[in-house]
């Protein structure tokens, strides 16, 4: 337990149309599932696969917090993506790379899945098409 | 002046369109990751400052601008010669393709990534390709 409290207090400084703000993901997901999605704005990949992100991150709205996590990404850039695909999850930017590291992310797209207390379910690199299935297993069921 | 601007403009078009027409210069990452072969990529690891839209500059051997661009997304191929299972992710390089206008001999040439180490650019024996880096 403590070791949990030690490693999961992240925050992220959130990138948003309006002001700037911070999200304490520690916090969140002592509420509630979350899935962190991996990415930079100039990952092809990524924008690929990020239609069926968006759609799950609607479909799931009440019961589970998606959070974008760029890294090199500026600030505007990941708006853009933002805007681009629709996203109306929060997404965060991570400049030390520090929740970069700690989920291992070599490349985007990555997909991290994490159940309410904030035990680390499964992280699938190079992202995947299992998500919704493995929201309905793990978390929702 | 209005066929002054669009004088201006037309060059500026050509330029633009010219990164597509330049010779080809094959930049292989050679970062091992796993993906599945064909997706799209980008550097990984300690490579990832070798992405799409990462600026880069092509020097002579006197250390002379030759050319100047942006990374494009690369292409998963194989780095080594294992057959996996089709459809498993295996072992990669990220191999991208840049279209580089005056540039006619790799002899003596570099090309620096996003303020890094510069890097030779060896001749390529690969039909259409003028030359070939290997980020490693």
């Amino acid at each position: 337990m403590r070791r949990a409290a030690t490693t999961l207090a992240m925050v992220l400084a959130l990138t948003s149309c309006s002001a700037d703000t911070t999200l304490d993901l520690a916090e969140q997901w002592q509420d509630r599932a979350v899935v962190l999605v991996f990415f930079e704005s100039w990952c092809e990949l990524c924008a690929r696969q990020q239609p069926d992100i968006t759609a799950l991150s609607e479909q799931y709205r009440d019961t589970v917090l998606f959070v974008g996590v760029g890294h090199e990404s500026s600030s505007e850039d990941a708006t853009a993506f933002m805007r681009e695909h629709d996203i109306d999850y929060p997404i965060g930017i991570d400049p030390t790379g520090e929740v970069w590291r700690r989920y291992r992310v070599d490349e985007p797209p990555l997909v991290a899945l994490i159940s309410r207390g904030g035990r680390l379910v499964r992280g699938w690199p190079g992202g995947t098409t299992e998500l919704g299935q493995q929201i309905r297993q793990f978390l929702v069921a | 002046m209005k066929a002054a601007i669009l004088a201006a403009v037309l060059l500026l078009g050509g330029c633009a369109a010219g990164e597509d027409t330049g010779v080809a210069v094959r930049v292989l990452v050679l970062d091992g990751n796993l993906r599945q072969l064909g997706d799209p990529c980008n550097g990984a690891g300690p490579f990832r400052y070798a992405h799409a839209d990462a600026g880069y500059v092509i020097e002579d051997s006197a250390g002379a601008e030759v050319f100047r661009g942006e990374l494009p997304n690369g292409t998963a191929e194989k780095i080594m010669d294992v057959d996996f299972r089709e459809g498993l992710r295996q072992p990669t390089m990220c191999a991208m393709t840049l279209h580089v206008n005056g540039f006619t001999n790799a002899e003596g040439h570099e090309l620096v990534i996003d303020d890094q180490e510069g890097i030779p650019i060896e001749p390529s024996e690969e039909p259409g390709v003028a030359g070939e880096v290997e980020v490693s």
